[in-house]
């Protein structure tokens, strides 16, 4: 079976204008990522902030365009920033912040039927049957429809996010912390309506989050990302229930158990690294407290183990 | 014994706003004993950070209406109390850690400045002190790499977790037995997350302050508080031990809460709280949470339940308890 997409060696690097005395400065947003998406299947990426997994979300969309390494989509390369065409039929994404990712000016019927104006095999009344579907799809009526994004909870914002998504029956929707801004009862209620979505018509996701539970929760598969770099990936309950990566084990670690009075998480020591100047050998090698001689001069690539892939040198 | 800090009875705060009068906070008792954490969990809107802005006097004198049966803090009435009498108390009694360190600090002044302005206010440390010493030895406390560099840096060259970190070391700058922190770290990584969590349990064992911690991350409330009480639209819908809330969840809404958590560490299924929390403007009859509520008997759309205690001072409000002969 195919992949839906697949990246190879994805690099992303951002340019920080210098000033009159200052030198320009890269940030190494992506260093190398290689990671596929099967159908029908979540693949749940978890890391620190400025780890990188918000921008390869955007790269792999195309709302960044990759400094080097190959995207492929259905086993074709291509490249997402020039040929928007031929990602929107197969992904689609939703935004963290559901209040500033709709526009507010217009009403919700409007912003969804917007992305369909751009297929010419829609007539004006094909539009809005398949909009009234994709409301009802994500647990809204048609009188969400006619409302603005400001008359509608952060809970039910999101659902139309949702919705714009579904709209042009994707193959896969990137999540994008997609329940971080969201209350307690109402993050359920996005997850059970992602789960219900995936049943019905097998969508894949590629759920991005810091949350590590909800992660556990919702995806098959699971990377960890560090400092641009995939550190581990495998079946997500290969990952949590029996980390290998010092980095992985450390973030389960911290979680702790739900449980009155159980102890707290452990902390892991030290600041990541600036990815501004990200240290030579293994990315993780200024935290992790197994290091030594050759984690601090050679980066382990990302090898096969077992039935997941580590980049650790003790594997 | 451990002394009673905080001793706040009946209490109503009611906000003018442009849509008319908002009563934010409704008929809420609130204590802490030293050296107790307390937990309040609920949704956002359910008058949590109000309820302890009103503890800091930090609500505008003129828009919020404050009623109380008591008001004491560290033994003091508070009710009637004027600026200048917070401002002896904030800081010196009673301090606050902010949601966000990216937006709690004053970016034009140096680390040390604005910790060594709290050591002034203070008066536990008598006539004769040496600021700086006391700062650095503060900021040691909270674990700050390099203190002396720290004291004379501006707040955008640290992190978010040291910037929480100096925020707490500010509160505990003017030796407060009281620590309020309101979602301390939310807005922080769970890295730096399991750091400062470990800080502030440490706080409470070792210094004996009393703190209350306002949290949605119940991982995280059960791991650190004592007590807990649960909010729902402006009250208190369930309070107890920290045991009582995870092992024996008594009201609809904190049972609900529980089961849309990934249990067990991992497994489990979610179940979500169908429907959204309440508008304050138009809370319905009866218990606020009926709409809601799986179990919803017709008395609870009527009248509003009153609270029922089992056990070890566990209370809760659900008419629920009547079914029990309680």
């Amino acid at each position: 079976m195919g992949y839906i997409w697949e990246t190879e060696n994805l690099v992303k690097e951002f340019t920080l204008s210098g000033g009159l005395f200052k030198p320009k400065q890269i940030v190494h947003a992506l260093q190398g990522v290689s990671l596929f998406q099967e159908e029908g299947e979540t693949l749940g990426i978890v890391g620190e902030s400025g780890c990188g997994k918000s921008t390869f979300g955007y790269t792999l969309m195309g709302l960044h365009q990759a400094t080097s390494g190959s995207i492929y989509i259905d086993g074709h390369k291509i490249d997402p920033y020039k040929k928007r065409k031929a990602v929107q039929n197969v992904m689609q994404m939703v935004f963290q912040n559901p209040y500033a990712s709709l526009n507010p000016r217009l009403k919700i019927h409007t912003i969804l039927e917007e992305p369909l104006e751009l297929d010419s095999q829609y007539t004006p009344r094909d539009r809005s049957i398949r909009v009234k579907e994709a409301l009802e799809q994500v647990g809204l009526t048609v009188a969400h429809g006619e409302r603005y994004a400001h008359e509608l909870s952060g809970g039910q914002r999101q659902r139309i996010g949702i919705a714009r998504a579904l709209i042009m029956q994707p193959k896969s929707i990137i999540l994008d912390e997609p329940i971080s801004a969201l209350d307690v009862s109402i993050q359920v209620q996005i997850m059970t309506l992602l789960e219900k979505l995936q049943a019905l018509y097998g969508i894949s996701y590629l759920f991005i989050s810091h949350d590590l539970p909800m992660v556990r929760y919702i995806s098959h598969r699971m990377a960890v990302m560090y400092l641009g770099a995939v550190m581990e990936v495998g079946s997500a309950r290969d990952v949590c229930e029996n980390p290998q990566h010092p980095y992985s084990k450390a973030l389960v670690n911290m979680i702790g158990q739900l449980l009155p009075r159980a102890p707290l998480g452990e902390p892991l020591r030290g600041e990541p690294s600036s990815p501004l100047h990200p240290p030579k050998g293994c990315l993780f090698s200024a935290r992790c407290p197994e290091a030594e001689g050759r984690c601090f001069d050679q980066r382990p690539p990302l090898k096969p183990w077992m039935d997941r892939y580590i980049a650790c040198w003790h594997i | 014994m451990s002394e009673m800090l905080i001793d706040v009875r009946n209490l109503s705060i009611t906000i003018d706003t442009f849509r008319g009068p908002l009563q934010v906070v409704r008929n809420q008792d609130i204590v802490l004993h030293s050296g107790e954490v307390l937990g309040i969990v609920g949704e956002s809107g359910c008058g949590k950070s109000v309820m302890v802005s009103s503890l800091m006097g930090l609500l505008p004198k003129k828009q919020a209406n404050i009623k109380a049966e008591r008001f004491t803090i560290g033994g003091k009435d508070c009710l009637g109390f004027d600026e200048s009498h917070w401002n002896e108390l904030r800081g010196t009694t009673i301090a606050m850690v902010f949601q966000d360190p990216m937006t709690s600090l004053n970016p034009i002044l140096t680390i040390g400045e604005q910790i060594y302005e709290v050591i002034h206010r203070s008066h536990a440390y008598g006539k004769e002190y040496d600021a700086r010493k006391i700062a650095l030895d503060i900021l040691t406390k909270m674990g700050l790499s390099s203190p002396e560099r720290r004291l004379i840096q501006y707040p955008h060259e640290l992190s978010g977790g040291m910037r929480q970190r100096v925020c707490i070391a500010m509160a505990l700058a003017g030796r407060p037995n009281i620590l309020i922190c309101d979602e301390p770290t939310t807005a922080l990584d769970i890295t730096t997350e399991a750091q400062i969590l470990r800080l502030l349990q440490d706080l409470a064992v070792e210094l004996g302050i009393g703190i209350i911690f306002i949290s949605h991350n119940l991982r995280i409330v059960a791991q650190l508080c004592d007590r807990v009480m649960v909010m729902y639209a402006g009250k208190c819908v369930e309070s107890a031990t920290v045991e009582d809330i995870f092992n024996n969840p008594r009201h609809p809404y904190t049972m609900g809460l529980l089961m849309s958590l990934p249990q067990e560490k991992w497994h489990g299924e979610l179940k979500a709280i169908e429907g959204q929390p309440p508008d304050l403007y138009e809370l319905p009859r009866g218990c606020s949470f009926t709409p809601r509520c799986k179990w919803a008997m017709r008395i609870c759309g009527k009248q509003i339940p009153m609270i029922s205690t089992v056990g070890n001072h566990h209370e809760y409000t659900c008419w629920l308890a009547k079914l029990e002969g309680l």
